[in-house]
C-alpha cells in the first residue's frame, strides 16, 4: 500500500512541478540572464524525477499483483509471466498515458542539457514548449486515467492481459510506437522555438536530427512489430488490414519519412525551409491525431482503447497544437524563404522533392480513408473504407517511391542532366527488369497467379537493391583508388565514415526487401478452407497437402487447448506434424485461435483451426504466403540501417577526408557546422559524384571552382571579422589600462560601448 | 416536363436548396419515427430487484439449456405493484412463481395470476408496498449455434447485482459487463462458477452466451501420429518469454544508443575551441553572423556582443597581470 501511496503522490506533485518548470523557463527565455538558463537546465529534471518515481511505483504493484488498485487488476492475473506484468505498464491506458509522461520529461531533461549554437535563446524556448505539452498529459494521468485510482474493495483475482497481447511483439509493439510518437515532440519543439526566434536556418535540424531518426526508428519498428503480432496471432493469415489504428501509427511514419529526406536538401542547400517546418508540424499533429484515434474510441479498432473520456482531452490538445503551430508559421512565413532555388529539373533536390509529393500523396489517401467513416457519419450516411482502396491508392505510389529510391542515388546534387541520370540508369534498369521478370514468372508458376502491379513492384525493388549495391561497389573501389586499402577495409571505413549516408543505404536496402516480401506475399497467396474428416487428405495448396490424424486436449491453469494434428506433406514428403489450436478461457475470455506456422525462406504455410464438431470433423484454414518472412528480414536490416546512422561517431572536418584540404591549406578555419564546413562537405560530395561517373566533367570543373572560390571568400571574410573583433578587444584593453593608470589617467572604469555597424 | 426557359436566377437557386432542406430533414424525421422502437410502459414506479440470479445449464445431448431465474424483488411504493419478466426468443416450458415477504416476517403466498404472452411474463399484484417478494422463472432455450445458446435477459427494472451461474467444466460463458473476479460454489452436489454484474440498467439488453467447449471426442490423437516432428514456430511460454525479453533488450538498446549518440552530439567535442578566448572569438563572430542574417535584434545583438567583448577584455587584463 505505501508504494502506491508514494506513486500516487509523485503523480499529484507532477503537475505544481511542471507548473514551477513553466515559470522558469519562460523567465529564462524572457530575460535571457545566464542565471535564470542555469535553473532553466536544473528545473527540468525535476518532473522526471516524480514521473519515475511513480513509474517504479506502478511497476511494483503490477509485478507484485496488488489488486487493490484497478488498473493492476485489470491487466495482470495469476499465472502471468514477469515479463508481460511489466509490459502491463503501458499496456493500458492510464499505464501508458503515464509511461508517456516519463519519457517525455525525460527528453525535456535531456535537451535541456544541451550546447549547441545558440543554445542559449533556443532551449528555454524548447523547454518552455515540452513543459507546455508534458503539462497536458501530466493533467490527464491525474483527473482522467489515474492508474493508482483505487478499488473499494481489493479484487481477488486479477482480470489478466488479454491472451491475444501475451505475444512478444505486443510486449515492445506499443512502447516503439509510443517512443516514436513522444519523440518528435522534440523536432517539432525545435522548430518552433526557431521559428518564433527567427533562427530558421538549419540549426534547429542539425539539433534535432539524431532525435527524428531515433523516433523515426522506433515507430517503424512499432509497425513491423504490429504486423508480425497481427500475422502470427489473429489468424486472418494478413499482416496488415488497414485498420484505422494501423494507419494511425503509419500516418506519421509517411510524413517523418519526407521530413528525413527534405531535411537533407535543407542541411546542404539551404532549401525546403518552409517544407521542413510543414513537415514536422504534421508528423507531430499526426501523432496527437493517432493517440486521439486510439484512446477516444471513435474508431473501433482491435488496437483501440475502450471507449473513455479522454478523446475530448484529446480533441482539445490537437484543436490547440494546430492552431498555435499554423499560426505561428503564418506569421513568420516570411522568415522561411529559401536561401537559394533550384538550379536544374534534373538533380538530387528534385528527386527528393518528388519524394516528398509522393510520400504526402500517400499520407493524404491513408488519412481521408481513415476519417471517412467518421466524416461520413457526421453527414449521416455511415460508410467503412476497405482495403482495396488503399490498395489502390498506395501501392502504385508506393511502386513510385522504389523507383525513385533506385534513381535517387545515381543523380548528383545541384545539376545534373537526363542523359546523365539516363545512362547511369540504363544498365541497372535492364538488369533489374530481367530479374524481376524472372522472379515474378517464377511466383506466377507456383502459385498461378498474375498482377502487373506486383510485378512492377518487385522489379523496382530488385532495381533498388541493384542501384545501392552499385553505390557501394563504386564508393568502394574509388575510397581503394585514393587510398590503395583493401576492400574489405575500405568498406568498413567507407561505412563508418560516412555512417549516415551508408546507414540510409542500408535502410533502403531493407526497404527493397520488404517490398520483395509484401509484393510476393501480397499478390501470389493461396488459400484454402476446407471441412476435414478424421483420416482425411486436404486438397493440395500450393504444393503442401494435410492429413487430418486427430484431435488432442491439453488442460492448462484456467485454459483448454483443443489442438488438431495435420500430418503435412509436400510434394509426398512428409515434413511433420503442425498443429493449430483453440484455447477456451475458464473466465469467462472469448475463445482464441492459435495459428500453426511452418515458415521457410520462399514461402509459410499457415493453419487456422477455425471450428470442430463432435471431435470427429475439424474446419480448416490453409494459407500459403509466398516470401513473407522477407518482410520480417526486410524490417531487421532496416534496424540494422538506421542503427549505423545512428551510432556516435567522431566528428570530423569534411577536407580531412578528401584531397580537396591540400588545395586550400593552410586555410583551415572551418569548424563543423559552420558555413565553411558545409561547402567542404558539398565539395566532397561532388567529388565522390566525380568520381562516381554522375557529373559530367565540364559540369564538374565549373561547380568545383565555383565552391573554391566561395570558400576563399568565405575565409577572408572569416579573417576579416576576426581581425577587426581582436583589434576591437585590443583597443578597449587599451582603453581600460589608460584609466586604470594614476589617478591624473583617470578611473578604472570600463567605459567602452557602441556596435559593430 | 416544362421547357427550360433559361437560367434559375438566384431566389430560384436559394428557394430550391431551402425546399431540398425541408425535404430532407421532414425525411429523416419520418424515417426516425417510423424506426423507432414502439413506446414501452414504463416499469412500476419504485420497483427494484435487489438480486437476479440466473442459473444456466446446459445439455450439449439434447441441445438446449435449462435456466433458472431467480429475482429478489421489492417494491417502495406506495401501491402493490405487478410485475413483467421478458423470457428470451425460442424459450419453451415457462413457468413462474411468486413468494411474497411481508413487512413482518416472510410470508410465501403465489400470486394472484400468472400470464405468458408474448414472450413476457405478467404477474399480476406480485409485489405488495412496502414489501419484497421472490420471482422464480424456469424456461428451456435450444441451442442457436453448433455448441451453443445465445440468450439475452431483459428486466424492466433496475438490477442491484446480477448473478449468472455455469456449471464448472465443459461450458464456457461471455458476456458483457461481467466483474474481474468470479467464485465457484456447490449445488446440490454439481459445482458451478458465478459471475456477476453489479447495477444492470434497467430496460436494457444483456446478451449472454454458453458455449459448450469442444472435446476430442473419438477422433483423438492415435497412435499414427507417433515419431512424428512438430514443425512450426515455437509457441511454448518460455521461447515466448524469451523472445519478448529479447524485444525489449532491442528497444531498450535502441533508446540508449539515441540518447548517448544525442548527448555526445549535443556537447562541443570535436571542433571545440583550444582556448575559451578562441571559444569567445568564436561565439561573438556568430552573433555578428546573426545579425548581419537578420535573426538578433538590435537590443539582442548590443547585450550579446557587450557581455562578449567584456569577456574577452578581461581575460586579455588578467592575462597581462600574470605575465608582470
Amino acid at each position: 500500500m505505501l508504494t502506491g501511496t508514494i506513486g500516487e503522490w509523485a503523480l499529484r506533485l507532477l503537475l505544481p512541478a511542471i507548473a514551477s518548470s513553466i515559470c522558469v523557463h519562460a523567465a529564462a527565455a524572457k530575460t535571457g540572464s545566464p542565471g535564470w538558463r542555469r535553473r532553466s537546465r536544473q528545473v527540468a529534471w525535476l518532473p522526471f524525477a516524480l514521473a519515475a518515481v511513480a513509474s517504479a511505483a506502478l511497476i511494483c504493484l503490477l509485478v507484485r499483483e496488488d489488486w487493490a488498485y484497478a488498473y493492476v487488476a485489470e491487466y495482470t492475473g495469476s499465472g502471468l509471466p514477469l515479463i508481460y506484468r511489466i509490459a502491463a505498464f503501458w499496456g493500458g491506458n492510464a499505464g501508458s498515458l503515464l509511461f508517456w509522461v516519463l519519457m517525455l520529461t525525460l527528453y525535456a531533461a535531456v535537451v535541456a542539457q544541451a550546447h549547441h549554437e545558440d543554445s542559449e535563446r533556443m532551449l528555454p524556448l524548447v523547454s518552455l514548449i515540452l513543459a507546455l505539452m508534458t503539462a497536458f498529459y501530466a493533467l490527464v494521468v491525474n483527473v482522467v486515467a489515474n492508474p493508482f485510482a483505487r478499488l473499494p474493495h481489493p479484487a481477488e483475482a486479477g482480470n489478466g492481459l488479454n491472451p491475444l497481447l501475451q505475444h512478444p511483439g505486443m510486449t515492445v509493439h506499443p512502447v516503439n510506437v509510443y517512443l516514436g510518437y513522444i519523440g518528435f515532440s522534440v523536432p517539432f519543439a525545435y522548430a518552433m522555438a526557431g521559428l518564433w526566434l527567427r533562427r530558421t536556418d538549419s540549426v534547429w535540424l542539425t539539433v534535432t536530427r539524431r532525435w527524428t531518426l531515433v523516433s523515426w526508428l522506433f515507430l517503424s519498428i512499432g509497425i513491423v512489430y504490429g504486423a508480425h503480432w497481427s500475422y502470427e496471432e489473429l489468424g486472418w493469415g494478413g499482416y496488415w488490414a488497414w485498420d484505422p489504428v494501423e494507419n494511425a501509427s503509419l500516418l506519421p511514419w509517411l510524413t517523418a519519412t519526407a521530413f528525413l529526406h527534405s531535411a537533407i536538401v535543407q542541411e546542404r542547400r539551404g532549401m525546403l525551409k518552409a517544407w521542413n517546418i510543414v513537415l514536422i508540424t504534421l508528423t507531430y499533429l499526426l501523432t496527437l491525431l493517432g493517440t486521439f484515434l486510439t484512446r477516444s474510441g471513435v474508431l473501433w479498432s482491435i488496437h483501440a482503447f475502450a471507449n473513455g473520456p479522454l478523446g475530448i482531452w484529446f480533441a482539445a490538445f490537437v484543436g490547440v497544437a494546430t492552431a498555435a503551430s499554423a499560426a505561428l508559421i503564418a506569421v513568420r512565413w516570411r522568415t522561411l524563404r529559401a536561401d537559394r532555388s533550384f538550379e536544374a529539373v534534373v538533380s538530387k533536390e528534385t528527386g527528393f522533392m518528388l519524394n516528398n509529393v509522393l510520400f504526402l500523396g500517400s499520407t493524404f489517401a491513408v488519412l481521408w480513408g481513415t476519417v471517412y467513416p467518421l466524416v461520413s457519419e457526421w453527414a449521416g450516411q455511415p460508410m467503412v473504407v476497405g482495403p482495396p482502396f488503399y490498395n489502390k491508392v498506395n501501392l502504385p505510389l508506393a511502386v513510385c517511391i522504389l523507383l525513385l529510391m533506385g534513381i535517387g542515388p545515381m543523380v548528383a546534387w545541384r545539376r545534373s542532366s537526363a542523359p546523365a541520370v539516363g545512362r547511369t540508369v540504363l544498365y541497372p534498369m535492364l538488369i533489374s527488369t530481367g530479374f524481376g521478370l524472372a522472379l515474378s514468372g517464377w511466383l506466377e508458376h507456383q502459385y498461378h497467379h498474375q498482377s502487373a502491379l506486383g510485378t512492377a513492384g518487385l522489379v523496382a525493388a530488385v532495381f533498388v537493391l541493384w542501384t545501392v549495391g552499385q553505390e557501394f561497389v563504386q564508393a568502394v573501389r574509388a575510397r581503394v583508388r585514393l587510398t590503395g586499402e583493401s576492400w574489405p577495409l575500405s568498406l568498413v571505413r567507407l561505412v563508418s565514415r560516412h555512417r549516415r549516408r551508408y546507414g540510409g543505404y542500408i535502410v533502403h536496402l531493407g526497404v527493397a526487401v520488404m517490398a520483395i516480401g509484401i509484393a510476393g506475399s501480397g499478390v501470389f497467396h493461396v488459400d484454402l478452407e476446407q471441412q476435414l474428416r478424421v483420416g482425411q487428405t486436404s486438397a493440395p495448396v500450393a504444393g503442401y497437402q494435410a492429413t487430418f490424424a486427430g484431435m488432442g486436449v491439453e488442460q492448462g491453469p484456467g485454459t483448454r487447448r483443443l489442438y488438431a494434428n495435420l500430418v503435412i506433406r509436400r510434394d509426398g514428403q512428409v515434413l511433420g506434424l503442425l498443429r493449430p489450436a483453440a484455447t477456451f478461457y475458464s473466465d469467462g475470455q472469448q475463445p482464441t485461435t492459435d495459428v500453426a506456422l511452418y515458415s521457410r525462406p520462399l514461402r509459410d504455410l499457415y493453419v487456422v483451426m477455425i471450428g470442430t464438431s463432435q471431435g470427429e470433423s475439424a474446419v480448416f484454414d490453409f494459407h500459403v504466403n509466398p516470401l513473407v518472412q522477407w518482410i520480417w528480414w526486410g524490417g531487421y536490416l532496416f534496424i540494422a540501417g538506421t542503427i549505423v546512422s545512428l551510432w556516435p561517431e567522431r566528428r570530423q572536418l569534411a577536407q580531412a577526408t578528401w584531397p580537396a584540404a591540400a588545395v586550400l591549406a593552410p586555410v583551415t578555419t572551418a569548424v563543423d557546422g559552420s558555413d565553411a564546413a558545409d561547402l567542404y562537405a558539398q565539395w566532397a560530395e561532388l567529388e565522390y559524384d566525380h568520381l562516381a561517373g554522375k557529373v559530367p566533367p565540364d559540369m564538374y570543373r565549373r561547380q568545383r571552382d565555383e565552391l573554391i572560390m566561395r570558400i576563399r571568400a568565405m575565409d577572408a571574410a572569416s579573417i576579416d571579422l576576426r581581425t577587426s573583433l581582436e583589434s576591437e578587444v585590443e583597443a578597449a584593453v587599451q582603453e581600460v589600462r589608460s584609466r586604470a593608470a594614476p589617478p591624473e589617467a583617470g578611473d578604472a572604469a570600463l567605459g567602452w560601448g557602441g556596435g559593430r555597424s | 416536363m416544362g421547357e427550360r426557359l433559361g437560367p434559375p436566377t438566384r431566389g430560384q437557386v436559394r428557394c430550391s436548396r431551402v425546399a431540398k432542406v425541408v425535404v430532407f430533414a421532414c425525411a429523416a424525421a419520418a424515417s426516425t419515427a417510423l424506426a423507432a422502437p414502439p413506446p414501452r410502459a414504463l416499469a412500476g414506479a419504485g420497483v427494484e430487484v435487489t438480486r437476479e440470479q440466473v442459473m444456466l445449464v446446459p445439455a450439449p445431448v439434447v441441445r438446449k439449456v435449462e435456466v433458472l431465474q431467480v429475482l429478489t424483488v421489492s417494491n417502495r411504493g406506495p401501491a402493490a405493484s405487478d410485475l413483467t419478466v421478458s423470457v428470451p426468443a425460442g424459450a419453451s416450458a415457462v413457468r413462474a412463481a411468486v413468494s411474497r415477504a411481508g413487512t413482518g416476517g416472510n410470508v410465501a403466498a403465489p400470486a394472484r395470476s400468472v400470464s405468458v404472452a408474448h414472450g413476457r411474463i405478467r404477474l399480476t399484484n406480485a409485489v405488495q408496498a412496502g414489501a419484497s417478494a421472490t420471482v422464480t422463472v424456469t424456461y428451456t432455450v435450444p441451442f442457436t449455434s453448433s455448441d451453443g445458446a445465445g440468450i439475452v435477459l431483459h428486466l424492466d427494472y433496475p438490477v442491484d447485482m446480477a448473478y449468472l451461474y455455469i456449471p464448472v467444466g465443459r461450458f464456457a460463458l461471455s458476456a458483457p459487463g461481467l466483474q474481474l473476479t468470479t467464485q465457484t460454489v456447490t449445488l446440490s452436489g454439481l459445482r458451478f462458477r458465478v459471475f456477476s454484474r453489479p447495477a444492470v440498467p434497467a430496460g436494457s439488453d444483456w446478451p449472454v452466451d454458453v458455449e459448450v467447449l469442444p472435446d476430442a471426442g473419438p477422433g483423438a490423437t492415435g497412435a499414427d501420429v507417433k515419431g512424428l516432428p512438430v514443425i512450426g514456430t515455437d509457441d511454448t511460454g518460455r521461447a515466448n518469454s524469451a523472445q519478448a525479453l529479447g524485444n525489449l533488450a532491442l528497444a531498450a538498446f535502441i533508446f540508449a544508443l539515441g540518447l548517448v549518440g544525442v548527448r555526445r552530439a549535443s556537447r562541443p567535442t570535436a571542433g571545440r575551441p583550444a582556448t575559451t578566448a578562441e571559444a569567445l572569438y568564436r561565439s561573438w563572430e556568430q552573433v555578428e553572423r546573426l545579425r548581419a542574417a537578420g535573426v538578433l535584434d538590435e537590443t539582442d545583438y548590443q547585450r550579446r556582443r557587450e557581455q562578449l567583448k567584456q569577456r574577452l577584455v578581461a581575460m586579455r587584463l588578467a592575462e597581462t597581470r600574470e605575465d608582470a
